[in-house]
């Protein structure tokens, strides 16, 4: 009796220990990874050399400032400040092998989990991103998150390049996308636009200003790079940048001066406090055409003029030379990008919104049709604040009353 | 195993026929019954005196457990001052010579010996079979203290005490309706310990009291020290990791139980007493709640139920993340983090365990050690393990932080056995978490939550009224609502007397001026 009772608490625990034991065979602790023996990337740049293989260069967490050695010749390890970071690159033939070779010379497994941005050569660029692109949105770690942009010249050259704000280039490239765009784009978003009907994307452009003596500049996000067909086309800098932004609803921390009136210092600056764009497609004559509406809101912050823009009639002539100019350059700018060829403003897609049935017509020849699309412009400006000084200084108050 | 032999159990006091011996009426043989039974009781005393020059007497009582002063001056004074004239026969004797409020009569040498054994003197008199019971015991006993383990900053300090008559004053001077009911049994061969059930007629289920009744009397042991014998012999689950009643030593914690239909064990010789049924929801009241206003009060039972959250889940979700999950960790987190582990020698589980273990260690030192040693070592061993194990790199600071605040975090629950079931589900996940990432952790929560659905006290589902969802009964569960919307009890109450106050009683300006 006594056996029998031992026996069956044998096999009792045994019904509960057994589904444990299959429980810890199933899943289990090989998939697990100590955050030391992992090198965690936070930036990746890949660019293409001369003779056409693929160069990948990331940007690694090095938790202590003494991983700074360059045993392999090709580490560039940041010098003074912080040190946060290593930055090492291999080369392939394509991202994938160029990440298997960089592994070999890496002590530590290569962690995609915290990559945040994504720098590509402007070689790369032009010669298409879409293959590369395929590696980034198939590994299962890489988030879509990440933040893409193309440089001007050698990706390397961005990663070797001294800035000492940010600790990582990762998180420098963060804040100034940030600072430059209202939603800045992300691998997601590019994907989706690459693969999309119109085919056309924009990538924010690096620049990286000349060295001067032995400091290199500060690199900076200078303007659009133009992509159709999955190829860099072109760039938009300048005032065509700012349009873009304008119209894709990206614009931020925006100052702009415009001459207002005839006087000779009659310019007025002002910052933009709130702006909103559509595009609305209208078929005229059986033709579309495409109305860009743009409407925001200014803050004058500096008057040079001599009109106080407290009165309602000056404030109109300053909406008025705001707007035109708003115009004039995304007028010109959408110009650009039709003799780009590339629709990076989705109008395509805003007429498949409209007329599916239609768009099914238009888009086997759409690359054809977009650069001789008519396009108007509307904008309407609204002056909101003037400032603390309602009349522009040193101006006696009874000039005001002359014609 | 061998069959229990049947011994001549019995819990209920009386003794067994065979064991009775009637008392003759000759004092000397008495007198010598007595001490049979009583073998070598060498504390009694038998103090042999005369009732007025006349009539012999004994004079049977423990020194340390009956009022020394009252026998003297009750007792043996007036007896021994009787004139001679007097009458001196036993119902003359215990009706106009003793000044005591309460005398009992015994014929039954056992029953005496009972009596003598709670500390009641025994008074044999000469030609007499029958013996008088003084019920003048007194034994040294703690005062009304403040419980040191259930402090609280507003409302009553007083606690129960290890005497049970002290115990149920304490009660019935708290509720003073009549609708109190104390129910007496005993427990124990050995003990015969004295217990109290407590109950408001009315308010608690019949079927509630019936069924702590049918449990206690389930009960056959030998000893019964503290409540948590009886809680562990009546448990639903005796092998949940949370308790299924609740003990404290509060008087107004349990007054506030019986009002919400619930039932009070008292034991004696502990000051803990037992409140069943409980849920999850009551583990989480502290009695402050009902004291401080109710926005303070349903704050900071929100952030008592976080805390506890928080205390389970935070060094689980830890290791998760940071040996399964590292994308899940702020950029900027991470390098911090990665920096500081960076001379670590040991997995984070370890480390984690590691701690862990290090905190449970000092808590329990504190817990043993004389309480002056126990604050310094508990602070002295925090500061030295903490500092010390980050500095010599065998610990992460996040670790200490981690495992500091989930530590504390678990303090902040009302009732510290809900803290225990806290503790010990904490190591299972992290040893999950550790094992098979948020998965694992998850796998535990739902192990948690289906645990929890099932889990009942005395009847009562344990989530209730969050599951089976109760709406009336949530005004006391997340928050504490207002006095003046608590109209109805708690629904394990009798159903057909809800009404706890009378509806529309919020306090308005308006009604300043009523005359």
């Amino acid at each position: 009796m006594r056996k029998n009772k031992s026996k069956s608490v044998l096999i009792q625990l045994g019904k509960w220990l057994l589904p444990l034991a299959v429980l810890l065979a199933l899943t289990g602790c090989w998939d697990s990874d100590e955050v030391n023996s992992l090198a965690i990337v936070t930036s990746a740049g890949i660019d293409r050399t001369k003779d056409g293989a693929i160069e990948l260069i990331l940007e690694i967490v090095a938790p202590q400032q003494q991983q700074q050695q360059s045993g392999t010749g090709q580490s560039s390890g940041q010098k003074g400040g912080k040190g946060t970071t290593i930055v090492r690159y291999a080369i392939g033939d394509t991202a994938a092998d160029a990440q298997g070779r960089l592994q070999w010379k890496l002590p530590r497994t290569i962690y995609w989990g915290q990559l945040q941005v994504l720098v590509v050569g402007e070689a790369l660029a032009r010669d298409g991103l879409r293959e590369q692109l395929d590696y980034l949105v198939r590994v299962n770690e890489i988030r879509l998150r990440v933040m893409p942009f193309v440089t001007q010249g050698k990706a390397r050259d961005f990663f070797d390049s001294h800035f000492l704000l940010e600790q990582t280039k990762a998180g420098f490239l963060q804040s100034e996308a940030a600072r430059v765009f209202h939603k800045p784009l992300t691998l997601g978003r590019l994907v989706q636009r690459l693969s999309s009907d119109d085919d056309a994307a924009v990538l924010p452009f690096i620049n990286i200003p000349e060295d001067r003596g032995d400091k290199g500049g500060v690199p900076y996000i200078k303007g659009y790079a133009v992509f159709n067909q999955g190829r860099m086309v072109g760039t938009l800098t300048g005032n065509s940048f700012l349009a873009t932004k304008w119209v894709t609803n990206q614009l931020k921390n925006h100052v702009e001066t415009v001459n207002v009136g005839n006087e000779s210092p009659a310019r007025v600056t002002y910052t933009t406090l709130a702006a909103k764009s559509s595009l609305i497609p209208i078929r005229r004559n059986g033709e579309w055409q495409l109305n860009i509406r743009i409407e925001s809101e200014i803050n004058m912050i500096q008057n040079t003029s001599r009109l106080p823009m407290a009165d309602p009639p000056n404030a109109r002539l300053l909406e008025a030379a705001a707007a035109e100019h708003i115009r004039e350059v995304v007028t010109q700018t959408v110009r650009d990008t039709q003799r780009m060829h590339a629709d990076i403003f989705a109008f395509g897609e805003a007429i498949k919104r409209r007329n599916p049935h239609e768009w099914s017509r238009l888009e086997p020849q759409w690359n054809r049709f977009y650069p001789e699309m008519d396009f108007r412009v509307e904008a309407s400006v609204k002056l909101r604040r003037i400032g603390m000084n309602s009349i522009p200084l040193g101006r006696q108050h009874k000039e005001h009353t002359k014609p | 195993m061998k069959k229990r032999t049947s011994l001549p159990l019995k819990t209920t006091g009386e003794m067994p026929p065979s064991y009775c011996k009637e008392l003759v009426p000759s004092l000397d043989r008495n007198v010598e019954t007595l001490k049979g039974i009583l073998g070598n009781a060498d504390d009694v005393v038998f103090r042999s005196f005369r009732i007025g020059m006349e009539l012999d007497a004994q004079l049977v009582y423990i020194p340390d457990m009956s009022d020394r002063m009252e026998i003297d001056n009750n007792v043996l004074r007036p007896l021994m001052m009787m004139a001679e004239g007097q009458p001196k026969d036993f119902s003359s004797i215990k009706n106009l010579a003793l000044p005591i409020g309460s005398i009992e009569e015994s014929v039954d040498a056992y029953a005496c010996v009972k009596q003598l054994i709670k500390g009641y003197p025994l008074l044999l008199l000469e030609d007499c079979d029958r013996a008088l019971v003084l019920k003048i015991a007194k034994w040294d006993k703690r005062s009304v203290e403040e419980p040191e383990t259930e402090t609280s900053l507003r409302g009553p300090r007083e606690g129960f005490t290890e005497s049970i008559s002290t115990n149920l004053s304490l009660m019935r001077r708290k509720i003073q309706g009549v609708n109190l009911k104390l129910k007496s049994l005993r427990i124990g061969r050995d003990t015969e310990t004295e217990i109290y059930i407590a109950y408001m007629e009315g308010i608690a289920k019949p079927a509630m009291i019936q069924e702590v009744e049918n449990r206690l009397s389930r009960i056959d042991v030998d000893s019964l020290l503290e409540t948590g014998y009886i809680e562990e012999l009546t448990e639903d689950d005796p092998y949940s990791p949370f308790p299924q009643q609740q003990f404290t030593e509060r008087v107004d914690i349990a007054a506030a139980g019986l009002l919400e239909g619930r039932v009070v064990i008292l034991v004696d010789g502990t000051p803990d007493v037992l409140i069943v049924p409980v849920t999850l929801v009551t583990l989480l009241q502290a009695a402050d709640d009902y004291y401080n206003r109710s926005l303070y009060s349903s704050l900071l039972r929100m952030l008592r139920y976080f805390a506890l959250f928080i205390s389970l889940m935070l060094p689980a979700t830890y290791i998760a993340l940071l040996t399964f999950h590292q994308e899940m960790i702020p950029n900027k987190l991470l390098m911090s983090i990665a920096s500081s582990r960076e001379e670590i020698p040991f997995p984070t589980i370890v480390e984690v365990l590691m701690m862990q273990m290090a905190f449970e260690v000092l808590r329990e030192a504190g817990l043993r050690l004389p309480r002056q040693i126990g604050s310094a070592v508990t602070i002295v061993g925090a500061l030295v393990v903490g500092e010390a194990a980050v500095s010599a790199g065998l610990v992460s600071a996040p670790i200490v932080i981690i495992i500091a605040f989930t530590g504390i975090a678990g303090f902040t629950a009302p009732h510290y056995s809900l803290e225990f079931s806290v503790r010990l589900l904490r190591l299972l996940l992290i040893l999950a978490g550790g094992l098979l990432g948020i998965l694992g952790v998850m796998y535990g929560l739902i192990a948690i939550a289906i645990h929890l659905c099932t889990l009942r006290s005395f009847g009562v589902p344990y989530l209730s009224p969050i599951t089976p969802f109760a709406a009336n009964d949530m005004k006391d569960a997340v928050v504490r609502a207002p006095w003046w919307t608590m109209i109805t009890r708690p629904g394990y109450s009798r159903k057909s007397n809800r009404r706890r106050l009378a509806p529309g009683q919020r306090p308005n300006p308006r009604k300043g001026g009523e005359r």
